[in-house]
Parts: C-alpha cells; structure tokens; sequence
C-alpha cells in the first residue's frame, strides 16, 4: 500500500493528486463523483476501475479539463487545474472514449494541429510521430481523412495525438476499445514504457486483463467513491 | 404470398420502430431541443407562406386577364400557372427527396444498425422510407396547398378548382418524392465525388448558387415588371404571357397534374397511375439497389487531395484557425455556406435592391434607397451567417478541444474569425457594389457597411453563445445538429426584417411628415443605433461569465 499524500510539496512531486473532487451534472440529484482523493506518482501506472455509471469518465473528465468540477482540487505536476488550468493541461495528454477526434482533417493535420497548440518542433513532432505510427500500422494512412478510419484507427490516431508532446501524464479514457489485439499490446508496452521514463499513467478501464497486465495500482469506484480498499487504492501486480 | 407477408412485417416493425423514435425526437426536453427556435421557424414559415401567396394571387389575377395569341380565356391561363407552379414543385420536392434518401440510407448510424438485422432489404427501404416521405410529402403539400390556394383566389376560380386540387395535394409530393428517391445512388456517388475535391466542391457550390440566383433575379424582375401591368395591359407583358403558355405546355409532370386540377378525368387516371407506378419502382430500385448498396459499404469516405506532405507549424491560435476552416470547408454545407456569403450576397443584394427599388421610387417618387438595401443586405446577411449557429455547438469535438491547453477566448475568437470573415467581407463587398453602381452614396455606403458588420458580429457572438449553453449534442455526434441552429439564425432573420421595415416605414412617414433632411438623418440613425444595441447585447451575452460558460458547455446531457 502506498501512502496518500497531501501538501504543496507532494503536489509538486506527484504526477497528480485529486483532493475532495466533487462532481454533479446538471438535472440529476446525485453526485456523479463524491469527494474521491488520490494521487498518481510518477512512474506508476494507475487503473481507474468500476462498473458502467460509476464516475470513471466523470473523473477524468474534469482531471483533464473536460468537465468543470463543483468543488475540489486537481493538481497536475504541481499545476493546479483552476480557470482556463492551460498550465495543468500543457502537462497532460488524453485520450477520450468516444474517438472524438476531427473527421474533416486527415490524421497528419489532426495531429499537426495538436502539436501546434503544444508548441512542439517540427522534428519532433516528425520523429514522434514516424515513431508512433510505425507502432500502431498507421504509416499509410495517415493522409486519409479521420472521416474514412474505422473505430480502431481512430483510436490509435486519439493514442498518437495524445503523445505528439510528450506529457508527463498521459491519461486514457477506455484505450483498449476497438483496438485489435497487436495494437493493444503495443499500448500496454507503451504505458509501461511512460511510466518507467519517469511520467506517469492513469487509465480508465473494464479490461480485467489489461489491469493485471499493466497497473501498479488499482483505484475501483462505485457510485463516486472510492470503494476499495478503504483510503482508495489497492495494490495490484506491477 | 409469404414472402410478401415477410416484407410487410419487417416494413412495419421499422415503420413502428421509426415511429416511436420521431415521437420521441419531437417531444424532447425543452432545454435541448429548441422549442422557442422551432416556434420561430413556425412562425417566419407562415408569414413568407402569407406574402408569397399574396403575390401570387395577385401575379395570377393580372396573368388571367392577360391576352394569349388574341384570345381571353381565364381557364387556360390558371391551368398554365398551376402547370409552371406544380412543376416547380416537383423539381423542388425531387430534388430535396434524392438528396434525403441519399443522406438517410448512407449516412445515417440507424441504416447501418438496421441494415445489419434479417430483415430484407425491400422491407429495410420501405420502413426506413416512410417517415421520409410523410415528411417530405408534408412539406411539399403544404407549399401546394399554398400555391394552389393563391392560385384559386387569383382567378376567381370556382369550388371545382379546390376540390380537384385535394388529390393533387397527396400525389403530386409523392410522385417528386419517388422519383426524387430513383436518384439517391447518383447524388450519393456526387457527394462523395465533391467532398474528395473541395476546389472542385467550390466551383459547384458557387455555379449552383450563381444559377439559383440569376433564376431568383429573374424572378424578381419578372414580379416587378408584372407590377407595372394592372391596369396597363402593354405588348410586353402579352408578351411574356405568351411564352409563359407555350413553356408550360413542356412543363411535364405539372401540366398533368394543372389537368387534374381543371377536372380532366383521364389525367387524374394517369396520375394516378404514374404515382403508383413510381412508387413501386422506388421500392424495387430502394431493395435491389440502395440498401444493398449501403450494407456493402460500396461507398466509404473520401480520401483527401493532399498527401505525404505535413502542415507547417503554426502558433497555437493560427492552427485553432486552421482547424476551424478546413472544418468548415470541408463540409459541403460548410463550403455551400461560405461560397453562399462571400461571393453571392454582393450579387443577390444588388439585384433585389435594383429590382424593388423601381417600383418603390415611382410609388414614393422619393430616394429610399438605404432602406430598401439594408432590408434587403440584413436579411441576406442573416440568414447566410447561420453557419456560425453550428460552430459553437458543445459536440464531441468541441469536448476534445476544451482539455487542449487554450484560453476559452483563443477558442472563441478562432471561431470567429472563421465564420466571421466570410460574412463581413460579404457585407463591405456589397456596401461597395452598390456604391459603384450608384445605388447609395459613400455616406450611405458606409453606413450599410458598419451596420452589416456590427449585426453579423452580434448574430455569431449571439450563436456562440448560444450554442455553448445547450445541451451535448451527441456523445458521438462529431457536427451538432439542425436543433442548435434555428433560434440564432431566426431571431437575426427577425432583427433583420424589423430593422428594415421599420427604417424603410419611419422614413417615409418621417419624409412626408419633418421633411427629407430628418428621414435621411433618420435612415442612418436608426439602423446604427439597433446595430449597436444588438452588438453590446450580444458580446454581453457571450463574453459576461464566458470562463464559466465555456467550462460548464456540454454538460447538460453527458
């Protein structure tokens, strides 16, 4: 079991840290997440487990910006995500569930156009990209439009945007969805790679197999809690 | 006999299936579908419905008095009118048809899921058809209906007239929906053909609407020269009546159907039959064909011109706008909508601002003519700048670009740029046209301009707005829907109208009643100070708490 940590310092040395996040949408009486904390250390690799409705997405929209939270605190890499959290989002990079990445630009622009609003070199962003899209089989299609992939393309496209910057936390909303069994496994290295470079993973998740494959620790929430074990995590594998 | 059994029962599960869900689409929360938006629409539809069958009872009580080859005959000058009408008609409701089933059969996510169950795939057109043609038929019927009733009112025409007109009001929209559904492959095969080939989309975008719009400035022309006849029948107007006769001879199927409206038995016959005949071809064509053809996926998306070649880097709020037009552009309606704005409003204000302006000049033998081009410039602008409706819509997309490290007003502000742009320059090339043509002077000129610019801006600011405060729009819908985009776009069409009406009124009572130099002071003041008003209240509206809003958008349905 790993220690909760709280305090500034702890902020700054975590990849994240979640304190009393509170979430409720609009016309609904219950908290879709109710006052969870965790943290996220660098070089781990965290599972966000827990049945449909539990507050999984919830969390990780409002950790990555997606969502406004009622109350709480994020920090991400010692930023706090507060106003516009431009300075905690620089150091994230998500993936969502729903491939909503844009159909009307091919893949290349998609992910040129991510890269330009991180600020990342042209070299970089060729060499990451050449690197990431060997991995996933993406070579020739990448002046396709996103329009023409299937779920699975886009999903691996959603991955290689996700990374174009190098974040030091790279969050994934249901990454293993539509992706055929090679290119899960590639992610699976992928997330083990990040974290043992010294960044750090959190991912959200139904795949029993990929969390035994691939977390250190396992966050599980029902109802927007954290259920297991009492102080929010378990230890699992790794 | 059985197998017939089988398509009926699998045509009416979809045909129940359908049902529920159109029932379920119109009576969804009020916060998410825009009930004041389609209350609006509702209402702009009956008041155009109202003028334009005024004008064309009028138009068709001066054209049933006109003189055809030396011969006064009312009856053959209506079933002429009704044949150039019913064939308009039908080319329109074809038309809209194709482009429907086209839209229904290979884009839409309920097809594909339907088209995947064992069901056959006759049984698959016909369920998935038949609330396509109730609307389609609708529509068209009630523009009929309007027609027809004009029509009746114009010429005096007796009760025979309108009783022969009911059955036409169900088969003449069906006979276009039908034929119109024969084509839905081919403009599927166009569609996919144009969106690989923006350059080449464009082109098309801006022949169709060039064409569209000399038909209308035809139109205009024709309806402003037709004001001049009452009372002063003249060689030119016998004239136009006398080609107006001959061309609707050729005018199939309209003068079949003008036939069944003047009691001929045999063309209601055949009416009748063609309508039935067609729609058995629709249904053998839809099974073998069109369904067939959207299960096999024969048509994918559209590979892109540009190949092998990355974008060059850009500065972050450079590639926000880049993204937002190629979006744009890249969308036929997007292209359509742009091409629309920046190349024809020029065109299409000058025309009715020429057309309306010599009637209106010899009524009030007096200069009106800022008036008459602001109604005519504002309304236009209204209605083209509805792009800027769909952009701020809180869909897949727009969550994406919110976890992005960039400020809500570098969101904003890139949106409109985009959708701006179009619209503004729109506005300062027509406020130019007119000048070099002599219609307004340079004060005036300006003034039309600033005015332009300022409500263009307060509409997008408005829809923006707007649309960040709806509901999400589809947790997979990667471009909105039409449900965000009527309230904008009517309530400028609705400023529009107002602000010209009203100048164009206030300055002539105030002409007549203070003299020229107060209605002109009048003329420029009223629509600069409305503009202004709706520009602060709009930028209120959108920027007021913008951090809060742009945080908050999408939340409602997630």
């Amino acid at each position: 079991m790993k220690n909760f940590c709280s305090g500034a310092a702890a902020a700054a040395e975590d990849a994240l840290v979640v304190r009393e996040l509170k979430k409720r949408y609009p016309h609904t009486e219950e908290h879709a997440v109710n006052g969870i904390s965790f943290r996220v250390a660098r070089g781990e690799v965290v599972g966000l487990t827990g049945r449909n409705g539990a507050g999984k997405s919830t969390t990780l929209g409002c950790v990555t910006g997606r969502l406004a939270k009622d109350s709480g605190e994020v920090y991400v890499c010692g930023e706090a995500l507060v106003g516009d959290g431009r300075a905690a989002k620089r150091r994230l990079g998500f993936v969502t569930d729903d491939h909503a990445v844009f159909d009307r630009m091919t893949g290349r622009e998609y992910i040129s156009f991510i890269a330009d609003v991180f600020g990342v070199g042209r070299e970089e962003r060729e060499a990451r990209v050449a690197e990431y899209a060997a991995l996933f089989k993406m070579t020739g299609r990448l002046d396709s439009p996103v329009g023409s992939y299937s779920h699975g393309m886009k999903q691996k496209l959603c991955i290689m945007g996700s990374l174009v910057h190098s974040p030091e936390l790279w969050i994934l909303d249901e990454p293993m969805l539509g992706l055929d069994a090679e290119a899960a496994d590639a992610l699976c290295e992928l997330m083990h790679r990040w974290a043992a470079e010294g960044r750090a993973v959190l991912f959200a998740t139904h795949d029993a197999r990929a969390v035994e494959r691939v977390c250190d620790r396992v966050i599980t929430l029902e109802k927007g809690r954290i259920v297991l074990p009492s102080g929010g995590e378990r230890v699992c594998g790794g | 006999m059985r197998r017939l059994r089988e398509v009926a029962r699998g045509a009416a599960i979809l045909v129940r299936h359908g049902t529920a869900s159109e029932l379920r689409a119109f009576g969804r929360a009020p916060g998410e579908c825009g009930i004041p938006g389609k209350v609006c629409s509702a209402a702009l539809a009956l008041f155009a419905a109202a003028v334009v069958g005024m004008l064309l009872s009028k138009f068709a009580a001066m054209y049933s008095a006109a003189e055809v080859s030396g011969e006064f005959d009312p009856t053959a000058r209506r079933e002429e009118l009704c044949a150039l009408l019913f064939f308009a008609v039908f080319l329109a409701g074809a038309a809209d048809a194709a482009c429907a089933t086209a839209e229904r059969f290979f884009r839409s996510e309920r097809v594909r899921l339907i088209a995947a169950l064992p069901l056959s795939p006759v049984s698959v057109y016909i369920g998935e058809s038949m609330w396509l043609w109730v609307r389609k038929g609708v529509s068209s019927a009630c523009a009929l209906a309007v027609a027809a009733a004009a029509v009746g009112v114009g010429t005096s025409a007796d009760e025979s007239f309108y009783f022969s007109a009911l059955p036409v009001l169900f088969l003449l929209p069906s006979a276009a929906y039908f034929t119109g559904s024969l084509f839905a492959l081919p403009v599927r095969a166009v569609a996919r053909f144009l969106s690989s080939r923006p350059l080449v989309a464009l082109l098309f975008a801006v022949a169709v609407s060039f064409a569209a719009c000399a038909l209308y400035a035809v139109v205009l022309s024709a309806a402003a020269d037709a004001s001049v006849w009452e009372g002063y029948p003249s060689s030119s107007a016998a004239g136009a009546a006398e080609e107006l006769a001959e061309a609707s001879r050729f005018l199939f199927p309209g003068s079949l159907f003008a036939a069944v409206t003047e009691g001929d038995g045999g063309a209601a016959a055949a009416a009748v039959c063609g309508t039935a005949a067609l729609c058995l071809l629709s249904c053998a064509v839809g099974g073998l064909v069109t369904v067939p053809a959207a299960q096999g996926r024969l048509f994918g998306q559209g590979e892109s011109g540009k190949r092998g070649r990355a974008p060059s880097p850009l500065p972050a709020f450079a590639a926000l706008v880049r993204r937002e037009a190629l979006s744009a552009l890249r969308s036929p309606q997007g292209a359509f909508g742009w091409v629309t704005v920046a190349a024809l409003m020029p065109f299409a204000v000058y025309c009715c601002t020429d057309v309306f302006l010599k009637p209106v000049r010899s009524m009030l033998a007096a200069d009106v003519a800022l008036p008459v081009a602001m109604f005519f410039g504002m309304t236009f602008l209204a209605l083209a700048n509805s792009s800027c409706a769909q952009a701020c819509l809180p869909d897949a997309e727009f969550m994406t670009i919110k976890t992005l490290p960039l400020g809500c007003r570098e969101v904003v502000w890139a949106k409109a740029a985009v959708h701006l742009l179009p619209s503004v320059a729109a506005v300062a090339a027509s406020a130019v046209t007119l000048w070099c043509t002599g219609k307004l002077n340079a004060a005036d000129a300006a003034v039309f301009g600033a005015v332009g610019a300022c409500l263009a801006s307060a509409q997008a600011f408005f829809a923006f707005g707007w649309g960040m405060r709806r509901g999400r729009v589809g947790k997979h819908s990667k471009k909105g829907g039409e449900c965000g985009a009527a309230l904008p776009v009517a309530a400028g069409v609705l400023v529009a109208l107002a602000l010209g009406v009203a100048t164009f009124l206030g300055g002539i009572y105030l002409r007549f009643s203070e003299g020229e130099e107060i209605a002109r002071v009048f003329e420029r003041a009223l629509p600069l100070a409305v503009a202004a008003v709706s520009l602060a209240a709009a930028s209120l509206y959108l920027f007021g708490r913008l951090d809060r809003t742009y945080a908050r958008a999408g939340e409602a349905s997630v």
